[in-house]
């Protein structure tokens, strides 16, 4: 479980969080939402320890975040993914001194993740050899190998094509579900937060302006009434005309 | 390299380096065609000499040579991670750099004697700079992004160098280690000018004393030939591992 507790993040004096507080339960989706530059990734990151906060703290599962540890993973934006490893061996990286498994066991815990991720057939395949789609899908396997508490997901589908997009959304999902991993997403994305999410939260001027449980089973059907109803939620929260509504087509 | 062009590079070499000795109309003692260094080359062959000369100097070279790959690899790894102290050290390493492997050789004999280790210290000078700059350079352009990951997923320390900085490095050293394996190549025949009494650079010495310009050909074509042949194998390897790495 992951308690934010009233974090500030303050950038020479510009106040970029002014006191986020949040829980997120174990096995919980969490999207966050917020216009560019309201301090998505910084939180983000400050969860992932990655960055410290001015004030406040971060707490999971008892224990203050100080520094990056392996209970949560962030996946970067950019995959991250070791261009002289194999697929398998990027996946095994941080298996390869953590756990006390056995070497029979790791091979199986990797076999199980390239499974999950679809990806056995490219098992030796170089980084460079594979798609982005496919790349993420390494980064998403590598994390969740280490059966983290959590994975801290930034746009991570962004620079995706529509097509790939939806896929890895719905692998995400099912694997969400499978392996039960807490997941916190940052996303430009309204319908992508309202896909994925158990709940979403709405970032402003450095507040949490608005927190939505979206309360729809999964799969969702993007075209369903209760959906739009979502979306229409977020619009009006964002102060989005009318007219914008109809540019995008909603 | 392909070996057509090789071939054919070569003989036009010969051709040339022919039609200058005929038409220069030059005395065999003052510059040797191409048949009479042939037959130098077979006679040192033969004698065993040839042999004999070539090993003592691959000998003292990969010596040389392997101490600069691993003292430069290993400090390039150390200041590359301490950006800081590297400031400190730069200044001076860009100073020594510069100065010739041999200007040293009065210091190195003086304190080396004769023998092998003046010819190695000198292969070593040569070799290690290169190293060292390329290490410290590419240690200290690692993408930031493999580090973080490194941190998120806990590794040691030695599991961070092992796993993450030596193979994040490894294909801009490569060119560090290419570049070095050119000069000291160059610097063998020089540093067993100083201070040996073997080897190819000796062998040029003393073809030199005996007025033997035949043989001294003859070991300028063999020296010649392996520092193609050195040059060869690394483009090779380094064509490898940047085409695992995916690297351009
Ligand atoms: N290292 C830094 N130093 C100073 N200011 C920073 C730093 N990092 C981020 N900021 C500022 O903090 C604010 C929030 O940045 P952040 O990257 O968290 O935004 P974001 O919500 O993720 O935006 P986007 O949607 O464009 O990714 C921005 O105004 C940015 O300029
Ligand atoms: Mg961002």
């Amino acid at each position: 479980m992951i308690k934010i507790n009233g974090v500030t993040k303050v950038y020479d004096t510009h106040h970029i969080l002014k006191g986020i507080s949040l829980e997120v339960t174990k096995g919980e989706i969490i999207a966050i939402l917020g216009k560019s530059g309201c301090g998505k990734s910084t939180l983000l990151k400050i969860v992932g320890g990655f960055e410290t906060s001015s004030t406040g703290e971060v707490i999971v599962n008892d224990v203050a975040v100080t520094e990056p540890t392996k209970k949560c993973i962030m996946l970067m934006q950019s995959y991250g993914l070791l261009p002289w490893r194999s697929v398998e061996k990027n996946i095994s990286l941080p298996l390869e001194q953590h756990t006390a498994l056995t070497v029979e066991q790791q091979q199986q815990r990797i076999a199980h993740y390239m499974q999950l991720v679809q990806l056995t057939p490219y098992a030796t395949h170089y980084p460079h050899q594979l798609s982005g789609g496919m790349q993420q899908r390494v980064a998403i396997a590598r994390a969740l190998a280490l059966q983290p508490e959590a994975i801290l997901l930034d746009e991570p589908f962004a620079a995706l094509d529509t097509f790939t997009r939806y896929f890895l959304q719905d692998e995400l999902i099912k694997i969400q579900q499978q392996e039960s991993t807490t997941i916190m997403l940052v996303t430009h994305d309204i319908d992508e937060a309202i896909y994925l999410a158990d709940k979403i939260i709405i970032l402003a001027e450095g507040e949490i302006a608005k927190e939505i449980t979206i309360a729809l089973p999964k799969p969702r059907d993007r075209s369903n009434a209760d959906f739009q109803h979502y979306r229409e939620v977020i619009f009006t929260e964002f102060e989005l005309t009318q007219q914008q509504m109809i540019d995008y087509q909603i | 390299m392909k070996l057509r062009y090789m071939i054919g590079s070569f003989t036009l070499l010969v051709v040339l380096w022919q039609l200058v000795v005929v038409v220069g109309n030059y005395e065999a003692a003052l510059l040797p065609s191409p048949k009479q260094v042939a037959q130098a080359l077979w006679s040192l062959f033969i004698s065993g000499l040839l042999l004999e000369h070539i090993s003592i100097s691959l000998y003292r070279f990969g010596i040389g040579y392997i101490l600069a790959v691993i003292a430069g690899i290993t400090l390039g790894i150390l200041l590359g991670r301490m950006p800081t102290v590297w400031r400190f050290v730069n200044p001076s390493v860009q100073l020594l750099r510069p100065v010739s492997p041999i200007a040293w050789s009065p210091f190195i004999v003086l304190f080396a004697g004769i023998g092998n280790l003046p010819a190695i210290i000198i292969i070593f000078i040569a070799a290690f700079f290169p190293i060292l700059l390329a290490t410290v350079t590419a240690v200290s352009k690692i993408s930031p992004v493999y580090l973080q990951i490194a941190q998120n997923f806990e590794l040691t320390p030695f599991a961070v160098v092992k796993k993450i900085i030596i193979p994040a490095s490894f294909p801009a050293i490569m060119g560090g280690l290419q570049i070095a394996l050119g000069s000291a190549w160059i610097f063998l025949v020089a540093g067993e000018m100083v201070g040996a009494q073997s080897g190819l650079g000796f062998l040029i010495i003393d073809a030199r004393n005996a007025l033997r310009l035949d043989l001294v050909f003859a070991a300028i074509i063999i020296i010649g030939l392996f520092g193609l042949l050195f040059n060869t194998i690394i483009q090779q390897i380094s064509y490898r591992v940047t085409k695992q790495w995916g690297v351009q």
